[in-house]
């Protein structure tokens, strides 16, 4: 299929037609936000293929009545659905209880930002080309070694266009592009088996060569692993990968505005506070060129703004969306972020970065007795988000010993609380990824309790 | 309201497979899809959020010598209904070059039905806005009411509901309306720098008459909140190997989680699960019976149905699954393409998220069949262990490796509970766990609804159920996590 695009000015038009209809029926404040995009997917999960393709466009309206929000929305651009729902919030809004908080839809912020990476090339791949990029990393991946039983690979690309405008002359929207693969796989050895994963992803074009090949070497490097049998205090290095999972899950949510008004943050009242290592500064970063999230402006049509979440270990800033800056007597941080036009705006960093000077040898050099954890753990999905607690399961790890790599190890589990771990940061790597979540790199911290 | 009656669409489910027809393809399967969602959020007091929405879209797949091609579009259009087919067809085309497996389809006569939904008072389209407001608000009164030292309350209700048609060009029809509701009510309390958080939920394809009885959003606010308190003042879980007693909405996650994906055919044949070649062997103890069924007809369905599930996405009539049968693996879950595959019939267990997804096998209302025991009398056979409940989540691996964290527990000492203990982890080996099990309680519970879901295949939340009875086990106990 050879793509074609919703322009956005064509959507902010349909948008705007729609923010004047509510108005003129009745609302106070109006807002449309508007998407249309395209996905293609491929994947091959141990010898099954399947393909997916198609267009997702629609339209949700935000209305409010006094201080009364009501959202509707629907899976179309036709002016007949439109009206029904503007209808429906204009229905609901009336109905609902007065949101003492809410103030108002926002006032337009300009910061001169620009949009990321838009690659129309990737618009011209089609799911034929994509069955062979997937079909070339299980290949890659089964060949490397034959004791890979076991190979999932999938690839995929999507480009799509929001708008969103609003009644107090709100107007913008950006686009995007992006493509990605990844693959799951398991080797087995008499009777133990070890998996890994791996996911890349770009803005730009690109081709996955050497993923397959990368992560099988990685996982047949586990096998022959021995059992921990003991319980210590020690450095566990986290691989960016899993940073990225561990870092964007609690620190997404606790430098929220919202969840630090409702005081369900562990930041609440601790802004301009220590609560990290002098180490460690956390950008959100909007407008990383490559950045997959970056953005010009946010789902409530506000442009995004640069800002250091942690500096030199001193929380520095909240993320706000409109409705928590109004609250607070604060201009919004762009960070209000939509699933699609089904979602109201809720707050989220877009691109989370961090930067570090060590490679990971040097990190390794240091430890005098810890783990290094490359693959997935199991866990962290679950963990106290409010109080940071967590407790993993890692199934593959490497036992360190005075400053060296020994052995691959059977599952461990390693627990200790993230608002601590921040504090126990030991060393940072100069390796980042570009993840769905920012630019994360390796992290080494200290204190933790392995046992296995 | 906004109802488009989807009789008023239909017209593009033929013209799908109209167009399937002309162009040459030989098998196509038509999806069409209407669905309204309704959410509230109430925080603190202040309702935060209610919104609306409503999914419309068609989903096209075609299967060309044994593979799938899968198109979607939420542009309802002559023109673009047809490139949806075209696409399909051309995906199956190129896949038929490149693919190392076929699937090719059970035969299957066709399937012409159009299931009434099973008897409720109140169907949540029926009920107004105002009226789930006030039971959202009933349970935050209660919480604030009952709780202690509370710092937070959400509550929230959700609601789905719409109607589906499932069309091939074998002669297959079948409609249908499924629905589900739920209401969550979380509590977080603090004290100092200690806090706890705990939630009640009830939810499933119900009618709204059943917040009227046992769950009633007092009832569920009340809940939260004394064991958000409880658990300020409760102690960590010893670490290490436990007995312990799992209640049912634990023992369901497991049923799901960490058993019924094992059982999966199109994951057996990938050979992604440990389960892979292990079928007919006897993996667990006597008191292990694992089921998976569309429609949950037992005790209490009314209060209990779980999701309502009569077809699946292929059109098949949703068949009951024993996939253990007291410790014996029996069966696995099929879609038509797995099941010629495994020699086994389909057992209407292909589902898809929704339109922009094509169906896999997935599961519908997975639970452990109960037992015999009375509360009382599993408690005093555990004599000294852990009684673990509800659970914030889990994860559990292909190979069989799980972790799940309880909501709360219980120290039990000589058969009688002592002293309420924080999250609870529990992590082991599925085979390892089906050994362990000593027995079941008779009180079976079946839990789904609106918020949460499994996510296979990034097709998630897909709205099910699991469920069973409390599960006593045994052995040398199971593995919690430790101080945290």
């Amino acid at each position: 299929m050879v793509g074609k695009m919703v322009d956005v000015d064509e959507l902010l038009s349909f948008a705007d037609t729609i923010v004047k209809k509510a108005v003129a029926r009745g609302a106070d404040e109006a807002e449309a936000f508007v998407s249309s995009d395209t996905t293609v997917e491929c994947q091959i999960q141990g010898g099954i293929l399947t393909t997916r393709e198609g267009v997702d466009e629609g339209l949700g309206v935000r209305v409010v009545i006094g201080k009364s929000v009501g959202f509707a929305s629907v899976s179309s651009l036709d002016e007949k659905q439109a009206d029904e729902v503007i209808s429906k919030a204009l229905s609901l809004a009336k109905i609902a209880p007065e949101d003492p908080k809410f103030q108002q839809l926002p006032d337009p912020v300009k910061r001169g930002t620009r949009s990321g990476i838009f690659d129309e090339t990737i618009m011209k791949v089609d799911s034929a080309s994509l069955m062979e990029e997937s079909a070339k990393i299980v290949q890659e991946a089964m060949q490397t070694d034959k004791r890979v039983s076991y190979v999932y690979g999938f690839s995929g690309l999507d480009y799509g266009t929001f708008g969103v405008v609003n009644s107090r002359g709100v107007g913008s929207g950006d686009k995007n592009t992006g493509i990605g693969a990844g693959i799951y796989l398991k080797a087995e050895n008499n009777g133990e088996v070890k998996l890994g994963y791996e996911l890349v992803v770009s803005r730009e074009h690109r081709d996955f060569e050497g993923v397959g090949e990368n992560l099988a070497k990685n996982v047949i490097g586990y096998l022959g692993s021995k059992p921990l049998e003991s319980t210590f205090e020690g450095t566990v290095i986290f691989e960016n990968k899993i940073v990225d999972e561990l870092f964007s899950e609690f620190l997404g949510y606790s430098v929220s505005a919202l969840a630090v008004q409702e005081k369900r943050s562990f930041f609440a009242n601790k802004l301009g506070k220590q609560v990290a290592s002098k180490d460690l500064t956390i950008h959100d970063d909007p407008q990383l060129h490559e950045g997959i999230k970056t953005i010009k402006c946010d789902h409530e049509g506000i442009d995004v703004l640069q800002k250091p979440i942690i500096k030199e270990g001193v929380l520095k800033n909240y993320l706000y969306t409109s409705y928590t800056a109004y609250i607070d007597n604060v201009e919004s941080t762009g960070n209000a972020i939509r699933s699609g036009f089904q979602g109201l705006p809720r707050t989220a960093p877009i691109n989370l970065t961090i930067r570090g000077n060590k490679n990971l040898e040097e990190m390794v050099s240091e430890v005098e007795k810890g783990v290094l954890i490359r693959e997935y753990v199991m866990g962290l999905g679950h963990a106290n988000i409010i109080t940071g607690d967590f407790s993993i399961v890692a199934p593959t790890a490497f036992l360190i010993e005075k400053g060296e790599i020994k052995h691959s190890l059977n599952t461990i589990t390693i627990a200790g609380n993230f608002f601590q771990t921040l504090k126990n940061i030991q060393a940072i790597g100069n390796d980042p990824i570009l993840t769905q979540n920012g630019k994360i790199p390796t992290i080494a911290v200290k204190n933790l309790t392995i046992s296995g | 309201m906004i109802v488009l009656e989807l009789s008023e669409l239909e017209e593009f489910v033929d013209l799908a497979l109209g167009y399937g027809a002309k162009i040459g393809v030989p098998f196509i399967e038509v999806r069409l899809e209407d669905g309204s969602v309704g959410e509230i959020r109430l925080e603190k007091g202040e309702v935060k959020e209610s919104k609306a929405l409503r999914d419309i879209g068609l989903a096209v797949r075609v299967i060309y010598n044994g593979v799938s091609g899968f198109a979607f579009t939420t542009r309802l259009k002559k023109d673009s209904v047809e490139k949806v087919v075209e696409k399909a067809f051309q995906a199956a085309k190129v896949g038929d070059k490149i693919t190392a497996l076929r699937l090719p389809f059970a035969d299957s006569e066709p399937v012409v039905d159009n299931p009434h939904i099973p008897p409720i008072k109140q169907h949540p389209k029926n009920v107004s806005f105002e009226d789930k407001k006030e039971m959202v608000m009933r349970a935050y009164e209660s919480a604030k009411d009952y709780g202690k030292s509370v710092a937070s309350i959400i509550v929230r209700y959700g609601e789905a509901y719409g109607a589906k048609i499932v069309a091939n060009s074998e002669g297959t029809r079948v409609k249908w309306d499924p629905w589900t509701v739920e209401i969550v009510c979380m509590v977080i309390s603090k004290e100092g720098e200690v806090l706890a958080d705990a939630w009640d939920r009830h939810g499933g394809s119900i009618g709204l008459e059943i917040f009227e009885g046992h769950f009633s959003p007092e009832q569920l606010g009340e809940n939260a909140a004394k064991w958000a308190a409880e658990k300020l003042v409760a102690k960590k879980v010893p670490a290490g190997r436990q007995r312990a007693l799992a209640d049912n909405k634990l023992t369901g996650v497991l049923a799901h989680e960490s058993f019924g994906h094992q059982t999966e055919a199109d994951l057996m044949i990938s050979g992604a699960v440990v389960l892979k070649d292990r079928m007919g062997e006897k993996l667990g103890s006597e008191n292990v019976t694992v089921v998976d069924e569309g429609v949950y007809e037992g005790d209490n369905a009314d209060i209990y149905r779980g999701w309502w599930c009569p077809h699946d996405d292929e059109g098949v009539r949703a068949e009951k699954v024993v996939m253990l049968d007291k410790g014996v693996f029996s069966s696995s879950l099929n879609s038509r393409g797995t099941a010629k595959y495994m020699g086994s019939k389909p057992t209407g267990n292909a589902r898809a998220l929704d339109f922009r997804f094509e169906p896999i096998v997935r599961m519908r209302n997975t639970y452990f069949t109960p037992g015999d025991m009375s509360f009382e009398e599993a408690l005093e056979l555990l004599r000294d262990g852990i009684y673990a409940i509800d659970t914030f989540g889990g994860q559990a691996n292909f190979d069989g490796n799980f972790m799940f964290k309880a909501m709360r527990g219980y120290l039990v000492r000589k058969g009688e509970i002592v002293e309420p203990l924080r999250d609870v982890a529990i992590t082991g080996n599925i085979l390892d766990f089906l050994k362990k099990v000593e027995g079941a309680t008779r009180d079976f519970e079946l839990h789904g609804g609106y918020f949460g879901g499994c996510g296979k295949g990034g097709q998630g939340p897909l709205f099910l159920a699991d469920g069973g009875p409390k599960l006593l086990l045994g052995g040398d106990g199971v593995q919690f996590g430790g101080e945290m």
